[in-house]
Formats: structure tokens, sequence, C-alpha cells
């Protein structure tokens, strides 16, 4: 389920005083399998960005594709994108409505009209997915749960859609650092059983960790992409917009600068050590 | 001898209905014109604590006394919260007014001061936090981080000693972030006046004079930023994380490179290691 | 977006009304209602009405924003005029047909009617376009405030007003995200019938209430850290201030009031 998008502009209020340009002529595309990092930081549009992609906002015809659909084409049925691109806003939490777990989880599979034992079984690998006893929560009110589980919920609730594609805007915003960890970790997981994943984030050593390729957002438009090596390769321009690179991404060039032989781009906490540890004791394939 | 401002002892609170204590015998000073943060997981007991330090919440046992006095009534409640103003995590559900200035003169008109002295504290609130030109503004118009610096200034027009932050920068975006760090760091060297810095981010952490952990309603470890963060497994066991540098320093002693323990920044690092080349 | 569109319809300026005190404005407002009244003829209508006119004109906004604030009672006015054309009896009669019967004394009493119903709309309207919802609350609050001996709550109905101007955009907002993050769970608020689209309401307002909820518990901690502990014993920054312009403005309504009066006793039409 490949997204491709050309030249996608977006403004909003258009001929008020408010009027504001959210997106200029973005084009980007992800293939099958991908795990793609978005950064920007408020206001770069990178919210703007990711309700294209599954319809939540009108798109010109010809601007966004999901598996050669035209989200802005007329007669597009947005119900079935949606089944197949999920997305997951900040503060998921903040959506649930049902009496039980069960029941909210379930509503994403009801809107698509599938039959109870369907749902039933949908319901659970989902909880399952997110690192919830099924048995345990399902009958539970989701508001006496703690923050992070409710969070959990939330996302359940969209995997519980199964879709090929998953989307989701600042997953561990406001989470302790454990729970943080424990965020990526499931995200991670979601990735590895064969769903591309789209992360929105601030911060450039969870994307830096977890993503194959990146987008930088910045006002309205793509400032720089590709692999994170060679994304981080800017960081004094990344810093000019307000946005950092790793803090081993930083050490890296400036031993670079010191003389040490320090490939470019890398960041990664165990690839610097080796590099650093090849440069002062000469062995050549060092590994930490 | 620095005075001491805050003198927590033996401090517990325990929720109605609640079969554990959410704050767990404490006993803490802190002394005037210290950067204090405090870290813990989620639960640790850390935010019923700040409640604690300008009377929100009366200890269940034991005492705290902020700037002098042992809130034992309600007059004596808001002499501390006079003296101890707070800063809360989300900046939309504490501004009360419908214009930036108004909002800071809040605090001010429950105290019941003269209107013109209101006025000039307010600007000078406003001015200090660098939204003067907001003075109109309506909330909704601004961004987190000057919601967030409305927050402080109203606080700041009451004239505090001390001004306790809980999580105010966790649902800020990095700039927002850093901005309110700083303003609250400014607020610390330049007025003296005492921070207490409740966050989940190592980073901001790090860089106070002073850090307290807590787990499970108790101080799990204390002392100066650099020594608590050196314990790298303790500090990870406990839900938390180092700084970066913390780690790498660990990874690169485990591969016989010999580093002092206490390595936090990009730049203490790059210097270690240029000397070993 | 929703938080861009300016709430209420306050209209900012800084013409003669806009400048006069909240106070002034709700209490002349009040006596035009009473004048409107006190009025009985047409000439004292038409006074009023080229009063209403002017006042309207000074304010600098514009008149079809006015006349679009009639349409909404369009039908309360038409319905006031037929149930006083019909039922009214007495005087001469201009029509009969069938049972209805319509008499001049009918048609002049239905006419008024209608006449009085527009000219206490365009004059309330005028207030609340001139006047920003904060500086109405504070008037409201300071008219009331002798009332609190009998225990009235002026100031806490005041803040509760006040508050929820504040919180209207922060909601709206959230609203906004919850309805986005439901359809994005294939939520349809769009169509079906009328049942169909009011139980579609219940995943957007169960978070939302418990959101607003959570907000306001926030809410009144922040003001307990802030100090806050009623009405009593506070002071504000802004104090409201008769100046010489409302002496004006009470001197105007005094005159208007004595040319209603005039124009009655003379009895032109």
């Amino acid at each position: 389920m490949p997204i491709e998008v050309k030249k996608l502009t977006h403004v909003y209020m258009p001929g008020t005083p408010f009027e504001a340009r959210a997106l200029n002529e973005v084009s980007l595309s992800i293939r099958d399998g991908e795990f793609i990092g978005i950064i920007g930081h408020t206001g770069s549009g990178k919210s703007t960005l990711i309700s294209h992609l599954n319809g939540l906002e009108h798109s010109e015809p010809g601007t966004v594709f999901v598996n050669g659909v035209d989200l802005g084409g007329k007669g597009t049925d947005l119900i079935a994108i949606r089944r197949v691109v999920g997305l997951v806003f900040q503060y998921p939490e903040y959506q649930l409505f049902e009496e039980t777990v069960a029941r909210d989880v379930a509503f994403g599979p009801t809107n698509l009209g599938l039959d109870g034992e369907e749902i039933q079984r949908r319901v659970e690998t989902a909880l399952k997915q997110v690192g919830l006893n099924p048995a345990e929560v399902s009958e539970k009110s989701p508001f006496e749960l703690s923050g992070g589980q409710k969070r959990r919920v939330a996302i359940a609730g969209v995997l519980a859609m199964q879709p090929a594609i998953l989307i989701l805007d600042e997953p561990a915003a406001g989470l302790d650092p454990a729970g943080r960890r424990e965020m990526f970790e499931l995200i991670r997981g979601i990735h590895d059983s064969g769903v591309t994943v789209v992360m929105v984030s601030h911060s450039m050593d969870d994307v830096g960790r977890l993503c194959n390729r990146l987008f930088v957002l910045n006002r309205g438009e793509i400032a720089y992409s590709g692999t994170p090596e060679e994304v981080f390769v800017h960081e004094n321009k990344l810093h000019a917009i307000g946005l950092d690179v790793p803090e081993c991404a930083k050490l890296a060039r400036r031993l670079r600068e010191a003389g040490f032989d320090i490939p470019e781009g890398i960041y990664r906490t165990e690839d610097v050590c080796a590099a650093i540890v090849g440069n002062l004791s000469g062995e050549g394939d060092a590994k930490c | 001898m620095k005075k001491t401002i805050i003198e927590a002892r033996d401090v517990c609170f325990k929720y109605e209905g609640a079969s554990t204590l959410a704050v767990d015998h404490v006993t803490l000073d802190i002394a005037e014109g210290d950067f204090v943060a405090i870290l813990g997981r989620n639960g640790s007991g850390k935010s019923t604590f700040a409640k604690l330090l300008n009377a929100l919440q009366l200890p269940t046992e034991g005492s705290v006394r902020v700037n002098g006095i042992i809130p034992a009534n309600e007059d004596d409640c808001y002499e501390v919260r006079k003296s101890c103003g707070m800063v809360f995590q989300n900046p939309d559900n504490q501004i009360v007014t419908t214009i930036v200035e108004e909002d800071c003169a809040f605090g001010l008109e429950n105290l019941g001061t003269p209107p013109q002295e209101i006025r000039a504290r307010v600007d000078d609130a406003l001015r200090s936090v660098g939204m003067s030109e907001f003075a109109q503004a309506s909330p909704a118009m601004l961004s987190g981080g000057q919601k967030q610096r409305v927050a402080v200034a109203g606080v700041l027009a009451m004239r505090p000693r001390i001004i306790v932050f809980d999580e105010s920068t966790a649902m800020l975006d990095p700039i927002g972030r850093r901005d309110v760090f700083a303003l609250a760091r400014r607020l610390n060297v330049e007025e003296g006046i005492t921070i207490v810095w409740i966050t989940h981010f190592m980073e901001e952490a790090a860089l106070a004079d002073r850090l307290v952990i807590m787990d499970g309603g108790r101080i799990a470890l204390e002392g100066e930023p650099r020594s608590v963060f050196a314990q790298t497994d303790r500090v990870l066991e406990l839900g938390l994380d180092v700084p970066e540098m913390m780690k790498l320093a660990q990874m690169l002693r485990a591969r016989g490179i010999a580093l002092p323990d206490d390595i936090m920044t990009v730049n203490e690092m790059a210097v270690e290691l240029c000397r070993l080349k | 977006m929703l938080k861009n569109i300016t709430l209420g319809q306050y209209f900012p300026g800084d013409s003669f009304i806009h400048r006069l005190d909240p106070r002034t404005k709700l209490l002349a407002t009040v006596a035009l209602i009473a004048i409107v009244f006190v009025a009985q003829g047409f000439s004292g209508f038409l006074l009023i009405a080229a009063f209403v006119l002017a006042c309207a004109i000074s304010t600098g906004i514009h008149l079809k924003f006015l006349v679009r604030g009639l349409k909404p009672i369009m039908f309360i006015i038409i319905f006031t005029f037929v149930l006083n054309l019909f039922f009214q009896t007495e005087g001469k009669e201009l029509v009969h047909w069938g049972f209805i019967r319509i008499t001049d004394q009918g048609l002049r009493m239905a006419s008024f009617m209608a006449v009085r119903l527009i000219l206490l709309v365009v004059s309330s309207q005028l207030l609340t376009l001139t006047t920003s919802p904060i500086a109405l609350t504070d008037g409201l609050e300071a008219l009331f405030r002798p009332l609190e001996v009998i225990h009235f709550p002026a100031h806490e109905i005041a803040m509760m007003m006040s508050i929820a101007l504040r919180f209207i955009p922060t909601l709206m907002d959230e609203a906004d995200k919850i309805m986005k993050a439901q359809k994005a769970r294939g939520a349809n608020f769009e169509t079906g019938n009328l049942i169909q689209r009011a139980k579609a309401m219940v995943p957007l307002l169960v978070p939302l209430f418990v959101g607003a909820f959570r907000r306001a518990e926030d809410l009144a901690l922040a003001m307990d850290a802030r100090c806050y502990r009623g009405g009593a014993g506070r002071t504000r920054m802004k104090q409201l201030k008769f100046g010489t312009i409302d002496v004006i403005a009470a001197v105007v309504m005094a005159l208007l009031l004595a040319g209603v009066i005039a124009l009655n006793r003379l009895n032109l039409f």
C-alpha cells in the first residue's frame, strides 16, 4: 500500500484575514514496509500533512494517492481509505468514550460493518498487540486505566481496523522515560509485523533510533529528507530551524573535526562507541 | 550558609480511599535561591509532593515549612501560596481570563492589591517573561510556550520567593520547552527565586543545581545531577533515563577506555577523548 | 482553526458608543427598552427609530449585521403581528371575511408590537456589537453587586460567564480534534437520519464532556494556587470609571424620553 504525495498545497481559511499556508507543494512517497519519521515543530505543517494521508482533509485531485487511488478524486470511498490508513492522533486517550475497553476498541471495526465474531477476534488481537491482556482489561471502563494504558487502548482502537499503514502523531508525548521506551518498542513490534509506519515527532533521538527514512518539515515545505545519516549531516542548518540532532551525532562531528577518523552521519550510540574504540585502540572493526 | 526556605519533615500524604501513601515520609530541605529538579516515573509521588509545597494539599502526617510558615489554617495557606507560586502542566487549563494581561492580574486581584499597583506589577511581570506585546491578546491565539510564559507572569506578579513548575514543559514542543526552561533559569539567577522543577526530561534535570529522584512516594536518589546520573544502572532501574553521554561513557569504559564517571555533556566528552588520543 | 473565529458578535471599534462604560451601555439599553414601551404613537416610534439608526451609524458597524440579527426572530415578529391583528376586535372594522375580522385598532396594535420587537432586538444588538464579552461581564457584575446584600451571587455569575468565554474556543478546538480522531476510526457524522445522527454524536460528546471536567478540575486547582477565594476582598486591575461621555449619554437618554413623552401628549399620529 504505497503512498504518493504530489505537490500538495494546503491553505487554511483562504480569502480571510486568517489565511495561512500550512503546506506548500509537498511531494513525497512512502513504500511498503518502511518506517518513516516526520519531524518539524508546531506549525510546520506535519499535522495537516498526516490528515491528508487518510482523507481527513480534502485534497485537490491528483495530489494524494494511496495504493494508486486518488484521494481527491470524485467518488473515492474515504471510509475504505481509512481502513487502510490508520491514524493515531496526539494524546489519543482523549478520544475514548465507550463503557468498556472492548467496546471502545470495537468502534472502528463496527464502523467497517464487520460481523460480531470477526470484531471480537480483532479486538483481542489488537489488545494483545499493544501489550494488554484482553481477559484482564476488556470489561473495564477505559476511564479507570492509567494514562499509559489508556493510550494503548486508543492505539488498539486503530489497530483493530487492521490498517496496512499506521500513522502516529507524537505517540510518546507526555509519557515518562520508561513509558516512552515501552511505547517505541510497541511501535517497533507493529512495524515488524508488516505494517508500514509513519511516526511524527519533535525528537531526532527517537526517529533516529527507529526510522529508516526521515522527512524534515519546515514552514510547510520538506527541508530535508533521506536516511537519518543523510539528514543529520545538516546539523547546523537543522539547528537554525530549531531542531537538534542526537547527542552522539554532535559528538561524532566534534571528534571528526578534531582529527578522529569517524564516518559522516553516524549517530547511534553503539556505532559512535565502536568508532571511538577503533580510533583509540587501533582496532579496525571494533564493536560495541 | 544559605537560608533554608522549604523544610519538609517526614511528610506523608494519602489520597482518600487509597491503600498506599502517595508521599511516604519525605524529608527534604531546599535552600533559598536553589534550582532543584525532581524526577520520577509516573505515579512516583512527585506531583503530589509539589502540591504539598504550596498548601494545595496538606500533609496527612509530618510537616512542610515554607518561607517560615507551617500552614495550620486557611489564612496560612494563602500566605504560603503567595510566597510559593505554581505553574502547571497543561497551558490551557490554568489561564482564567480571555485577555492575557487580565490573567496576569488574577492573583493580585485575589489578594486585594490596589489597582494601580496591580497595573505596575502586571506590566513588570509581562516584560520580564517577554510577553508585553501580547498584553491585549487572547490566550487562544498563543502557542503552548507563550501560554506557559503568561502563566509564569501571572505567578511572578505575585512576587513569590519560590516557583514550582509541575511538568510545565511536558506538553510543549522543543522550542517552547527550551524557552520556558531558560525563563525559569533566568528568574533563578537574576531574581534569586527558588525553583522546584518537576520534569520527565533528563536534559533539563541535568542542568539543575540539585536533583531529587522520587520513587514510590519516597526519595530514591538525591544530590548533584552529575553524581546522581553517574549511578546509571540505578537510574534506569527507577524507570528513568540518563544523559546520552553518560550511556556512551559507560559503554566506552566497558571497552577499557579510562573515562571519569561524571561526563554529562558532548563538550566534556569531546575534551576527554581528545586528551586520550 | 475554529479558534480563529471571533466569538459572539463583538466588533472592535473606537466610536462614542464603543468608548462608553459598559454599565452605561447596559443601563441605556434597559432605558431604551422602557422608552420603547412608553411610546404610544407612531411619531414616538419614529423618533426612537431615528435615534437607534443614528447610534448604529455612529458605531461604524455595517447595517447589514443589524439586519442579519433580525432574521432568526422574524418568525416571532410575524407571529405576534398576526396574533394581534386577528384577536383585537375593537375599533372600526376594515375587513370581515368568514370568522376573520380585522379592525383599525387591531392593525394599529399589531404594527406597534412588531415595531417594538424590532427596536428591542436592534438596540440590544447594538449593545453586544459594541461591547466585548469581557466588558459586558464586568459591567453586569458591577451593576448587580449591590444585590449581594441579599445574597445574589453577582461575582460568581460573572466569574462563570468569563470562564465560559475563556474556554469556548478551547473546547471548540477539542471538539474538532475528537471529531477527526473518530472519523479516522470510520465514524460517520454526516449522513443518516436524525436518530442515527444523534447516536453518532456520542463518540464526540462523551470525550468532550470528560475533557471539560478534567479541565475544570485543573482550572480549580490553578485558581486555588493563585489565592482565589471568591469575590470578597477582591480588587480589579481595570476599574470601571464613569466619564464625561457617560454623562452625555445619560443626558441624551433623558432627552429621548422627554421627546417621546411630548410626542405622546401631542398625539400627532
